[in-house]
């Protein structure tokens, strides 16, 4: 930064000089100073076309929505075909109340690129009702991990009175809430590349990472460590990457390097123990999950990856309290019920496995039939022949449905034996 | 028992009832800061020790309770002092309004001779009646053990703490705090936010982007759960695990008691700062349900958390329905959440709320109707909790300006805070904001707190005519009471709940105030906590309903 403003200094009438302060201090969350830069390189250039939409985003991520939108009207008319610009003006005037206009904005970009994603998700927050609905759901059809967009039309289905949808979609916004289409957006990466403190790179790893690039987010990664090798939350974060991209030496090394510097982080001892799960090392996975449960008891995504591996090893009584533990913290967590009738089955406990076995039911997905199987099997067990028989019979529906075609012809046996 | 409400007495306090209230949405609306002028003289100390302790950016509050029950709104201030150190600091302090029986606006510190001189590191003020004795009570939450006082009714209050320990949890930081009764057995209960787990042993230190040290975001630190007491004729007892609210955890700041689902029994939201807000659904057996997620208030529309921290339930669009407002950090913008059949909405974008609020951190925050038009507006109060980058060098860059917003009749929000007046001008760390008629003029003011600076009563002196009020004085003061003004030419009756909490570790008024909006009042319809309903004639000035229980 010092050396952008010291350049911008020297030559204050070089349009290039004082663009290039603007991205350093954009880069840098410096909004207001940024605008000004480029406020100033504008009037000395008015030929680049970069520069009224980097004044645009300087002005509406420092609040100043009214002032952005002239400057974000021009750069669209030197630059009509561009996607990024119409979306910022359009998530511009959207955040500064002017709906109408907000509307048409993301009408344009549909009209123009119908595959956008982001252009839908907007349109449906300019919408109401099921029309926003309608758009939402074609953003998610477009990128289904988009994260805002889960929430958005769970949030229109609640009050539409189609609770199982949506609490299906909060389910899977609590795993994607980050997740967010690309845009290509050449002008504001030359603000990203700007960022080079340790913070601002892992920053972008992780916007990389949840936009799918695992490749790219796994080399910022990389040059984050090499700049500053003692930043933990690099390491940590690097335990992971390097774990999904299949080079289980270098994961090994980044969790030796994570702990060394911090000790009593629990993520990375966290971390370590799903790469010690997919590599079905199970002694060191409880290891590792003891010691993040040590670290952070009210975890309780930790303490249900602690039961999964303790049921592993017989020791049902120590997994069922951890499932109830997660269930204390986690009502609605389903896979902790399951996993918590499970063990109530085995103990010969049928009455509290079904009441565990009715809560993961919903919502409806891919895993209802195994806990549907699981549910009619319990209540066979507890004589409640006819309740077994529907309970598997939808069981078997689902199954089908899902295309899980050999859990659908083992329900289809055990339908037939209960027949019998 | 069972306790039931019943109308004890009625006095019409004003006159005038027949004349409609004049249409008053261009009168000058004007905050005049009189503090200094009427002897209401204190400073809050944060202590602040270039150690950058978090509780020394995040005090303190304030509260407006008529501790006398003289009819005029006395001023309680909690104090900071030194986190590392907290038993050194100046003390609280208590000043006593003149205004009746003296017949001028005039404060007076008693806190001494009150029995408030309690010296800890402070953080906010409830009130409520929790021994059902008609005095009003104040409850002070520390970072540090929390404080119970009990008002004798004699003119002091004793510390009561001893009696309900499990309040006092010197361990703990706490932040807002709520006197409610949720199982409408007639005893006011309390629910205390705690912050987050910081200590002085596990204190972090934190940096700007330029490296410069800095106050720490409460991501550094583990949230903590709010604490639940049920009130046990005057004893309070931890309900927390047994009612559920330690089923989520939350950096919670800013708490008030609504009823989100219009069932009659009184929810709880909590803004939590970071993260998920919680809405804990009363599920009238004792314990509670955390529904923020599928309501619709845990998120901002963009199903990301925000810095969340003070809050104002009211009704802005006239529906029947109290819509929640949630402060946040600058650059998140404060967030409007619609109460609708299912739900909320998070409407802060199309009413302005976000665009208005975008530049500020919120602390304080109130809905009140300054232009009398029967539409509530809002006043924000504001102040960083990091350093503003355009401050950068001076001794304290966290200053920001307070924010007064005309609803304009329920379609969105403008900032009218240029035009009422030079004090709305200043740019300062506000913090608490107490709502209350100060000086029984009819117009709503304003007490702020500002971190390490001087306190300020900001007296509505607004043009025009004066609204209704309706006040329930006596056994437990209607905490929890819906009140509603119908009026004549079928417009639609206006609902306000009494309450005291709220805004940001502080205390308001109970008395419930209205903008007739240029129609005639007709009456009042008064809905008790036990289902009951009453109405009373509607007029101008002061009514009192004079509200006691059978045992």
């Amino acid at each position: 930064m010092e050396n952008a403003a010291q350049g911008a200094s020297a030559a204050p009438n070089d349009a290039a000089k004082v663009i290039e302060l603007g991205l350093v201090l954009e880069a840098h969350d410096q909004h207001a100073a940024a605008s000004v830069a480029f406020r100033r390189a504008a009037a000395l250039d008015p030929s680049n076309p970069d520069t009224p939409y980097l004044l645009g985003v300087a002005l509406a991520a420092d609040g100043k929505y009214a002032e952005a939108i002239e400057p974000l009207r021009r750069a669209l008319a030197s630059a009509p075909r561009t996607a990024a610009i119409r979306l910022k003006l359009a998530d511009t005037l959207l955040a500064g109340g002017d709906a109408d206009a907000t509307r048409r904005e993301y009408r344009a970009l549909v009209d123009a690129d119908a595959k956008l994603a982001a252009a839908h998700y907007g349109l449906g927050r300019a919408s109401t009702g099921h029309d926003a609905a309608a758009s939402f759901a074609r953003a998610l059809e477009l990128f289904p991990r988009y994260g805002a967009a889960q929430f958005a039309l769970a949030t229109e289905y609640r009050r539409a009175g189609r609770t199982v949808e949506a609490a299906q979609l909060l389910q899977n916004y609590q795993r994607d809430k980050m997740v967010t289409p690309p845009v290509e957006d050449a002008a504001m990466e030359k603000v990203y590349a700007r960022n080079v403190s340790s913070t601002g790179l892992i920053r972008r790893g992780q916007i990389l990472e949840r936009e799918g690039d695992l490749a790219g987010a796994l080399a910022v990664h990389q040059q984050v460590v090499k700049n500053s090798p003692k930043l933990d939350q690099a390491w940590v974060n690097l335990i992971s990457l390097y774990a999904r991209s299949g080079q289980p030496l270098q994961a090994e090394e980044a969790f030796r390097r994570a702990v060394e510097l911090a000790p009593n982080r629990a993520d990375a001892y966290y971390n370590f123990g799903v790469f010690c799960v997919n590599a079905e090392r199970w002694a060191d996975a409880r290891k590792m999950f003891e010691k993040a449960v040590a670290l952070d008891p009210g975890n309780p995504e930790t303490l249900y990856n602690l039961g999964v591996v303790v049921e592993r090893t017989g020791a049902l009584a120590r997994a069922r309290a951890l499932f109830q533990r997660a269930l204390a913290l986690k009502p609605h967590y389903r896979q902790a019920h399951f996993h918590l009738g499970r063990i109530y089955a085995n103990e010969r406990n049928y009455e509290q496995a079904a009441a565990e076995f009715q809560q993961a039911i919903e919502p409806i997905d891919a895993e209802s039939p195994a806990c549907l199987y699981a549910l009619g099997a319990v209540q066979a067990r507890l004589g409640r022949t006819q309740t077994a028989r529907q309970s598997l019979e939808r069981a078997r529906a689902e199954a089908m449905r899902f295309g899980q075609s050999q859990l659908a012809a083992s329900i289809e046996r055990d339908l037939g034996v209960l027949g019998r | 028992m069972k306790l039931v409400w019943f109308t004890l007495s009625l006095v019409l306090v004003g006159c005038s009832g027949d004349k409609p209230v004049p249409q008053s949405s261009a009168s000058k609306i004007s905050f005049r800061d009189v503090a200094a002028d009427v002897g209401l003289d204190f400073t809050h100390v944060n202590g602040a020790s270039g150690k950058f302790y978090m509780p020394e950016i995040m005090g303190a509050g304030a509260a407006l309770i008529d501790y006398d029950n003289d009819g005029d709104l006395d001023v309680f201030f909690v104090q900071g002092g030194s986190v590392e150190d907290p038993s050194s600091g100046p003390g609280n302090r208590f000043f006593r309004n003149e205004l009746i029986p003296g017949g001028q606006l005039r404060f007076t510190d008693i806190t001494r001779t009150a029995g408030l001189d309690h010296r800890g590191y402070g953080m906010g003020a409830a009130t409520g009646d929790f021994d059902n004795d008609g005095h009003m009570d104040l409850l002070v939450t520390n970072y540090g053990a929390n404080v119970l006082y009990r008002n004798r009714g004699n003119g002091a209050f004793e510390d009561v703490t001893a009696q309900s320990p499990a309040i006092r949890k010197a361990d703990t930081w706490s932040s807002s705090a709520s006197f409610f009764d949720y199982d409408r057995d007639g005893w006011q209960d309390l629910v205390i936010l705690t912050y987050v787990d910081f200590t002085l042993k596990n204190h972090q230190q934190c940096k700007t982007a330029a490296g410069e040290a800095d106050y720490c975001t409460p991501v550094v630190y583990r949230p903590v759960p709010a604490r639940l007491f049920h009130n046990e004729k005057g004893r309070f007892v931890d309900v927390t695990t047994r009612a559920g609210l330690d089923r989520a955890k939350g950096p919670g700041l800013g708490v008030q008691a609504i009823d989100a689902n219009q069932d009659g029994w009184l929810d709880l939201f909590v803004a939590n700062d970071t993260a998920a807000n919680h809405l804990w659904i009363n599920q009238k057996n004792g314990t509670f349900l955390e529904k923020a997620l599928e309501l619709g208030t845990a998120f901002a529309e963009d199903g990301l958390p925000r810095a969340g921290m003070g809050v104002a339930a009211g009704d802005y669009n006239q529906d029947g329905r109290d819509d929640l407002l949630v402060l946040n950090l600058m650059r998140e913008g404060a967030t409007l959440f619609r109460s609708e059949a299912a739900g909320y909405r998070d409407v802060s974008m199309a009413t302005r709320i976000h665009a208005l609020t975008f530049a500020y951190t919120g602390f304080g925050a109130g809905w009140l109707d300054v232009d009398n038009d029967g539409w509530l507006d809002l006043f924000l109060a504001h102040g960083a909790v990091t350093q503003r980058e355009e401050q950068r060098g001076q001794s304290a860059p966290f200053k920001e300006r307070n924010l007064l917003l005309r609803n304009n009749a329920g379609a969105g929000f403008s900032d009218i805070s240029d035009q009422a007046g030079e004090t709305m001008q200043l740019a300062e760390i506000t913090r608490g904001a107490a709502f209350g008629d100060v000086n029984n003029d009819g117009r709503v003011d304003v007490l702020i707190t500002n971190n390490g600076g001087r306190a300020r009563l900001l007296l509505n002196e607004s043009a025009g005519a004066a609204g209704l009020s309706i006040a329930f004085p006596g056994v437990g003061f209607g905490l929890g009471v819906r009140v509603g003004l119908e009026r004549e030419d079928a417009v639609p009756t206006l609902w306000r709940r009494v309450h005291t909490d709220g805004s940001y570790a502080s205390a308001s008024s109970p008395v419930v105030y209205f903008g007739a909006g240029g129609m005639k009042a007709k009456r009042f319809v008064i809905e008790w906590p036990d289902g009951s309903r009453t109405e009373q004639p509607a007029a101008l000035g002061r009514t009192v309903v004079r509200s006691v229980h059978k045992r």
